[in-house]
């Protein structure tokens, strides 16, 4: 069942993500667990189609009462985020991006965000071992063999 | 040496302006490395300057806008590279980023993609159209729908929706919605040969004639989705005239209302359409399509034509 999420969870949302304001052109949309995300005139479309598919993008999964953005959702409100990043050296990002967990120190929050410089790189879980596991699906990740020679 | 099949010999061998072992040579290579640069999430600078940082050279495609041709890489596989994963590039063919850019997109369009898997174009349409426009990605296939949605992810095309249909049918709801519709039809695949050179083995006579009432039946439901002056494209990758030269000279019989208009890309071969071939005469407005082999870039061979439909 796909719906536009409430106010409440709107809100619950904005909270959770410490956001102060969601980018108004966007709609974000309940999926099941999912929560996609996509701009006004997208659903409005959608509408009007038939053999619907999907509507925008996957930006977040809600489990428990907790949102794990996707790495599109990190890129899409990231920048709106005002707590909650960890950021993270190009070497950092590799072993990140091959599902490696970060060894940082991490925010005041079970989830993290991770960033490497202007570039949100998705989200992870913080566990009581204070690493972060990434939260990265597998056909996402770089592989860990690649060869790092320079063509 | 690639092999290919008596048919695909003999029916090459009357297109006039061919050379086959030309053709062969260019199938046998790799095609060149290019990327289009994600300007829906990042700024195109930054983007840049990021890829620079990690080791990547690159050198602007003048024909299209955010396409760019790989000197040097980090790695060898550009697939397995960070900034694919994460949606700052998209892998494609230097010719294949050309029917998008053809379409004359603007920001704010609301764009249809009739045949979209795997959904190349369709990213690059939704870069074009920006957030305040709408692509609409559809392909008849559950499999390559599930390739369509990955990409237009990774991409983060909040702007885009995915439809699983039969395009010949869309028009039945899409009749008029488009400010711009884009006709990749299924085709005999000739000119990206060097992905699969078993297209060459296996292509029969017949192949053409068989798709020619498809990719008929797609360009008329395009053209029917298209809003009063909205501009269609129509291309396929193969070289055959009777996917190409014909189609379009059979949809102009039926369209008079419809105007051509030349297809000639700043940077890039291209040659004239063929006037005849089968004993089939085309329709004289064909020249404006723009055709090319896959001999004359270095890359695919293409045939795109762009039709602005009547008021």
């Amino acid at each position: 069942m796909k719906r536009a999420l409430s106010r409440s969870e709107y809100v619950s949302l904005s909270r959770f993500l410490r956001v102060e304001s969601l980018p108004p052109q966007l709609v974000f949309i309940e999926s099941g667990k999912k929560v996609r995300c996509a701009t006004r005139a997208a659903l409005e479309t959608a509408a009007q189609m038939k053999g619907l598919v999907t509507v925008g993008i996957y930006a977040a999964k809600k489990i428990g009462d907790e949102y794990y953005l996707s790495v599109e959702g990190s890129q899409l409100l990231g920048p709106y985020m005002e707590g909650g990043v960890v950021e993270v050296s190009m070497s950092e990002a590799e072993e990140w991006m091959r599902g490696a967990p970060l060894k940082k120190e991490p925010p005041d929050s079970d989830i993290a965000v991770v960033k490497l410089d202007w570039l949100y790189l998705g989200s992870g879980k913080v566990s009581r071992d204070g690493k972060i596991y990434p939260l990265i699906p597998k056909e996402r990740m770089i592989s860990s063999s690649r060869s790092r020679a320079t063509r | 040496m690639i092999a290919v099949s008596e048919d695909f010999r003999i029916l090459t061998s009357q297109l006039i302006d061919f050379d086959l072992e030309a053709y062969l040579e260019a199938v046998e290579r790799p095609l060149p490395e290019c990327v289009r640069l994600n300007t829906l999430k990042f700024r195109e600078e930054k983007v840049v300057e990021f890829m620079y940082g990690r080791g990547w050279r690159l050198e602007k495609l003048p024909w299209v806008r955010h396409g760019y041709r790989v000197l040097e890489a980090p790695i060898s596989n550009l697939g397995d590279s960070i900034e694919h994963m994460l949606g700052l590039i998209y892998l494609q063919g230097p010719v294949s980023m050309l029917p998008a850019e053809v379409l004359d997109v603007r920001v704010g369009d609301r764009c249809l993609d009739l045949c979209a898997a795997p959904g190349s174009k369709s990213t690059q349409l939704a870069q074009l159209v920006g957030l305040e426009g709408v692509v609409v990605a559809n392909d008849v296939s559950q499999k390559r729908v599930k390739a369509l949605s990955f990409n237009l992810q990774r991409w983060g095309a909040v702007n885009s929706v995915v439809t699983l249909a039969d395009g010949r049918l869309f028009s039945r709801w899409g009749a008029g919605l488009f400010d711009r519709v884009l006709v990749d039809v299924p085709c005999s695949s000739l000119g990206v040969a060097s992905k699969d050179w078993s297209v060459l083995k296996k292509y029969r006579q017949n192949h053409g004639k068989r798709l020619q009432p498809l990719q008929l039946a797609l360009l008329e439901a395009g053209y029917r989705c298209l809003k009063a002056g909205g501009v269609i494209v129509y291309s396929t990758c193969t070289i055959m005239p009777v996917e190409n030269e014909a189609v379009v000279s059979r949809f102009l019989e039926r369209h008079p209302e419809a105007r051509l208009e030349e297809v000639r890309p700043e940077g890039l071969k291209w040659r004239r359409p063929l006037e005849e071939f089968g004993g089939e005469r085309f329709n004289s407005e064909v020249e404006k399509c723009f055709k090319c082999y896959p001999y004359d870039n270095g890359g695919e061979g293409f045939f795109i034509v762009k039709i602005r439909g009547g008021d």
